[in-house]
């Protein structure tokens, strides 16, 4: 599987990473997982709540080039620095690690290394990590990242889409984990169940 | 309180009128200047005589040698569809004599660019550190401060030897067959070695940037390459310093009695304040001057006579920038419109000045942060090492000042 990034930022709920391609990244909601690199280590799962492009040297402003411009593209071949200007990080909260076989969903005992390859977990990954979905408040009360219920939302639209033909039933057991958890909150649980759709 | 601008403000509107004066006369010059120079197109070549006849008796900084009629003018041609624009700088850490250990850093920035189908960029920066040793030599004629010039003057030299060397290995790098110019910052002329008190080192370096000139020179007969350097904002005069014979007196004898002394001069008054570039104002954006020889006396040691430096002022939008190129750019029409046009292209993307350039300095330049981190890594490496980190009480006090 190709590598998306590596870890730049790192923290025991979160952390960030640098995506080797300039504006591209996991998808906002996405499953990622940051695999263990000795036996025995724990390969440690997030969800993509942030992605970001921004000047490598915070100094510099950046300005508008492209007037003349017939696309972005020819853009950026007439300005061939700009790709080496700036650059793309995406931030994941981290939701379960799996170490010695076993898959848990609550967070690590220890954050993954700096400079750790970053990877976007296949449909089959996905599927199997949120066969329980007990990590959901992780979600739910993130703080500094985009929105909570959007991060939510987006998470639960991309995994019931790895479901397959059991996605109904997916939503349905997200669903009513959701009404649990958002019992005295009853717009945010409608914003969330808005955005499933 | 560490700089009061109440006092600066009082001493400045002070000083305006005393501008303002001069900006009118220095409109005056100009306009007596920029009719002599768009004069009779063919009373160009008497000018060129006239100069010719009095340069060895000339006091001032020798002008210009006119090649062409210094009216004339070109625009830019079309540049290829493929291109590549290399460039580097360099910046340092100087010297510290109140640190715990005598060293200095030299950071040099360097930037390829590749327009066309296979547009990309490469940056980078390369740091190097020296100790002072090499730099460390007694100076008879005495004191700190005279040592402490001598320290710039050296790191000056050492630096735009660095500079050069760099162009030449990125251009061997970025191999293509595409039209490639290589660009460096200010002038191709090496004057902090014309200025240098300690006359056999500035030799040395001097050695070695022409060496390095020459490098560059024989890569071009495999490939078609150019070497430029860039100055915005010129304070030359050596066009305007060529404009004098035309107020000079008719016969020589007079410049050799005269010559020493500036208040004898003739030509004086007519042009003291103009630099080459509030001559070519009336350039067309895109469009390039004449071609100039350079000819200050460290010109004479600009040997083979291949790297002797040739220029031209060009109309970048921004500003008349100042164009330099070695005489074999200079002598083929081809390399040399392409170096124009690939200078104006450059400028033309980056709002004025040079990407390449732009873009090596950011790659160069050191920060206070970058400075504080480095004296920090110092400390920490000669702790780790044992050594003793005491540095000076003055070196401390600035480093970490206390109230």
């Amino acid at each position: 599987m190709e590598r998306a990034g590596e870890i730049i930022e790192t923290a025991t709920d979160r952390f960030v990473a640098q995506s080797y391609v300039l504006n591209q990244a996991p998808p906002f909601g996405a499953l990622v997982r940051v695999s263990a690199e000795a036996e025995g280590g724990a390969t440690v799962y997030g969800v993509v709540a942030q992605i970001e492009t921004s000047a490598l040297d915070a100094s510099r402003r950046p300005v508008a080039r492209g007037q003349e411009a017939g696309s972005l593209a020819q853009l950026y071949q007439e300005h061939p620095q700009l790709r080496e200007l700036f650059c793309t990080t995406f931030s994941a909260l981290a939701v379960g690690f799996s170490q010695d076989g076993a898959v848990r969903h609550y967070l690590p005992a220890l954050p993954p290394p700096v400079h750790q390859f970053v990877y976007q977990c296949e449909p089959g990954e996905v599927a199997a990590f949120t066969q329980e979905l007990t990590f959901l408040p992780l979600l739910l009360s993130a703080r500094g990242l985009a929105e909570a219920q959007e991060v939510t939302a987006a998470f639960l639209r991309q995994a019931a889409q790895a479901h397959g033909e059991a996605r109904e039933a997916f939503l349905v057991r997200a669903g009513k984990l959701l009404v649990g958890q958002l019992r005295g909150d009853p717009a945010r649980l409608a914003g969330i169940l808005a955005r499933l759709r | 309180m560490a700089l009061d601008l109440a006092q600066i403000a009082a001493q400045l509107s002070q000083r305006l009128p005393g501008l303002q004066r001069a900006a009118a006369q220095r409109a005056a010059q100009r306009d007596q200047a920029l009719r002599a120079l768009h004069g009779d197109p063919l009373a160009w070549e008497a000018l060129r005589e006239s100069l010719e006849q009095r340069r060895a008796v000339l006091s001032f900084t020798l002008p210009a040698r006119l090649l062409e009629d210094p009216a004339s003018h070109a625009r830019p041609p079309a540049l290829p569809q493929e291109f590549a624009v290399l460039a580097t700088d360099g910046s340092q850490i100087e010297l510290d004599r109140h640190a715990p250990l005598p060293c200095y850093v030299l950071n040099l920035g360097e930037v390829a660019l590749r327009y066309g189908p296979g547009a990309g960029a490469r940056l980078s920066s390369r740091a190097t550190l020296r100790l002072a040793g090499r730099l460390e030599s007694v100076d008879p004629a005495g004191g700190e401060e005279a040592q402490e010039q001598r320290e710039r003057v050296q790191l000056e030299l050492e630096r735009a030897v660095a500079e050069v060397r760099a162009l030449a290995n990125l251009v061997r790098e970025e191999a293509s067959s595409s039209f490639t110019l290589a660009l460096l910052d200010g002038s191709l002329i090496l004057w902090t070695a014309a200025a240098g008190r300690d006359q056999q080192t500035a030799d040395a370096y001097l050695a070695q940037y022409l060496g390095h000139l020459a490098e560059l020179a024989e890569l071009a007969h495999s490939r078609p390459l150019a070497l430029a350097s860039y100055i915005s904002a010129p304070r030359s005069a050596e066009v305007v310093n060529a404009l004098r014979a035309a107020f000079c007196a008719p016969n020589v004898s007079y410049c050799q009695a005269n010559c020493h002394d500036p208040k004898g001069r003739l030509c004086e008054e007519h042009v003291d304040l103009l630099a080459d570039r509030d001559l070519f104002g009336w350039l067309e954006e895109g469009s390039r001057s004449a071609l100039f020889a350079s000819e200050p006396r460290i010109m004479q040691r600009y040997l083979p006579p291949e790297n002797r430096v040739h220029f031209f002022y060009v109309n970048v939008g921004a500003e008349v920038a100042r164009v330099e190129v070695p005489a074999w750019v200079a002598q083929d029409q081809r390399l040399l419109g392409l170096t124009h046009a690939a200078v104006y292209d450059q400028c033309r993307r980056n709002f004025g000045y040079p990407v390449a350039l732009m873009e090596a300095h950011q790659q160069a330049v050191v920060s206070e942060a970058d400075r504080r981190a480095f004296w920090q890594l110092v400390y920490q490496q000669l702790a780790h090492a044992g050594q003793p980190v005491d540095g000076s009480a003055k070196g401390q006090s600035k480093r970490l000042p206390w109230a």
